[in-house]
């Protein structure tokens, strides 16, 4: 682990530079001891996919002490059973009208879209990170069949709740937002559960799955959650 | 007795939003960090009202608004100076001012800097989110509707007692259209060849037109520029500086994204981010490297 400052508030440390479940373990389980630690001029913790950005206000600790204080958080003994945070498993709608660019992908690969659909839907990700919008998941790895460029134009708007692809990543757009995924469907469950709780519905080191529905399911979950009816335990394992 | 001051927006001026300490604790859901771009006048505002740093004020850019005021309470503005007009009469700057009955604000065009700060006294009647008033960048129409500001938006503020009236005297605030900023290297300093440094530490740079909360875009591009791999995702904050493929510098600003791909050349240090948040478009840079104790050394004058 490389330790070096990002600006004179803020400490980044640095993993293997690499995207994997491996490296990004490490990561979760350090930010796991940080928290744990709770440093009181600790103002952030933030994981990506191989680093943590860490916030901390200098006239509380001063960096050298603090960055003794992180080495030795870091060398002590790992949590036996790490685990991530939750299993979650995604209702995703890839037809009409939310399968936008579909069509398009897997004519350029000259395979049926049920085949991307099947691939999409057929493997366990993890949350890497969240970022570009509040709430926004950065999930992967995609397999190498289902991997494609981002959009040479990016759209304007892409609908709120779109599941969306591009390189070896996968997220969901938690509300309306310009962005250049390829949109191959998009889910009934709200990206922000509440806005008393203010909880967002990922979080970083979370599993997720994919469930493909039809487009009457899809209503249904939509209308439930209205409703305040959904059986939400189908969503948490 | 408790008061009550509503202001009622009639134009929004060019980029008018309300501040708060923003929601940097949120930043590993991928929120914006938001607060006001120039803490210190922010700050400085509400202390002119005998508020908490804690409480929002409103941040008008270059071109202000126009808001209809009813009732009792105090306001105060600090920052870039701007033409202010209350009922046609010229306003003062730095220092608390009662208000009372039916008034027309008239906040103009930046005459010098690019932001000013506008406190009023009291608790603003606001549904915050994620524990903050601060607009949100971000579909705010939704995430932060309270603190959306719109033609005919109201804010309420209720205040108990009058504060006593306090003055400032600032000065140097948007004098310089050529500020000399400091920074550290970041994190991937090392990795940009010789020459790419050399511009980087001897160019002028200049604040682009696109440039805003999120992020200040200057030109010319760093001469000597060669892309260096592309860094993974990974964590940024108000100050780093990116350079995009094009060796184009972003300085990344309060309301930026968590994270980025482009290599981080540099970080303004802290005490000069909010010189800088008071250049306007066209304003000038140069960058002067310093150390992490110079950094905090100057955190404490």
């Amino acid at each position: 682990m490389e330790i070096v400052p990002l600006g004179d508030r803020s400490i980044l440390l640095n993993f293997r530079q690499t995207i994997d479940p491996e490296t990004h373990k490490e990561v979760m389980i350090m930010c796991r001891k940080l928290t744990d630690a709770s440093i009181p001029a600790i103002s952030f913790i933030m994981p990506a996919y191989c680093s943590i950005t860490l916030g901390y206000d200098p006239k509380q600790s001063p960096y050298q002490k603090l960055i003794t204080k992180i080495k030795a958080i870091g060398s002590q003994k790992n949590i036996s059973t790490y685990k991530a945070h939750r299993s979650l498993t995604i209702p995703v709608c890839y037809e009409d009208p939310y399968a936008l660019d579909l069509l398009e992908i897997s004519r350029q690969r000259g395979v049926n879209p049920g085949d991307i659909v099947e691939e999409h839907a057929g493997h366990i990700y993890m949350v890497y990170m969240l970022g570009f919008l509040p709430g926004f998941p950065y999930m992967g790895i995609l397999p190498e069949a289902i991997q494609f460029p981002r959009r040479s134009t990016p759209r304007i708007r892409v609908p709120e709740r779109s599941v969306g692809i591009a390189g070896s990543q996968t997220g969901i757009y938690p509300y309306e937002s310009p962005g250049g995924w390829q949109i191959i469907g998009n889910t009934p469950l709200p990206m922000l559960i509440s806005r008393q709780t203010s909880s967002f519905f990922f979080k970083a080191g979370d599993e997720v799955t994919f469930q493909s529905i039809t487009k009457s399911e899809y209503q249904k979950i939509e209308e439930e959650i209205e409703n305040d009816v959904f059986n939400w335990d189908s969503v948490y394992d | 007795m408790i008061r009550r001051l509503e202001l009622k927006f009639s134009k929004t001026g060019m980029q008018t939003t309300i501040q708060d300490q923003g929601r940097e604790s949120y930043k590993s859901f991928g929120v914006p960090q938001a607060g006001p771009m120039d803490t210190a006048s922010a700050r400085i505002a509400n202390w002119l009202v005998g508020n908490p740093d804690s409480s929002p004020v409103l941040e008008v850019t270059l071109i202000g608004p126009v808001i209809r005021l009813q009732g009792e309470g105090q306001i105060a503005l600090t920052g870039a100076s701007f033409e202010v007009f209350l009922d046609n009469q010229p306003l003062p700057f730095n220092t608390t001012i009662d208000i009372k009955g039916k008034h027309q604000l008239n906040i103009g065009q930046a005459q010098k800097g690019c932001r000013c700060y506008m406190a009023i006294a009291g608790s603003w009647k606001l549904k915050p989110w994620l524990n903050s008033y601060s607009t949100s960048p971000q579909n705010s129409r939704k995430l932060t509707p309270d603190s959306l500001i719109e033609k005919e938006s109201t804010i309420t503020v209720l205040c108990d007692k009058p504060a006593a009236s306090r003055s400032v005297v600032r000065s140097g605030i948007g004098e310089r259209s050529l500020e000399q900023i400091r920074v550290l290297g970041g994190p991937e300093y090392h990795q940009f060849s010789t020459p790419s440094i050399k511009s980087f530490l001897r160019s002028t740079f200049s604040i682009t037109t696109e440039s805003n909360r999120m992020g200040f875009r200057l030109g010319p591009q760093l001469s000597g520029y060669d892309s260096p791999a592309e860094v993974i995702s990974s964590g940024v904050v108000p100050g780093t500086i990116q350079v995009t493929h094009s060796g184009q510098l972003i300085i990344l600003m309060a309301d930026a994204q968590t994270s980025g791909g482009y290599p981080r050349i540099a970080n303004v240090i802290s005490a000069d981010l909010d010189k800088l948040a008071q250049l306007q478009p066209g304003g000038q840079v140069r960058f002067r490297l310093v150390s992490l104790a110079d950094a905090h050394e100057a955190l404490r004058i």
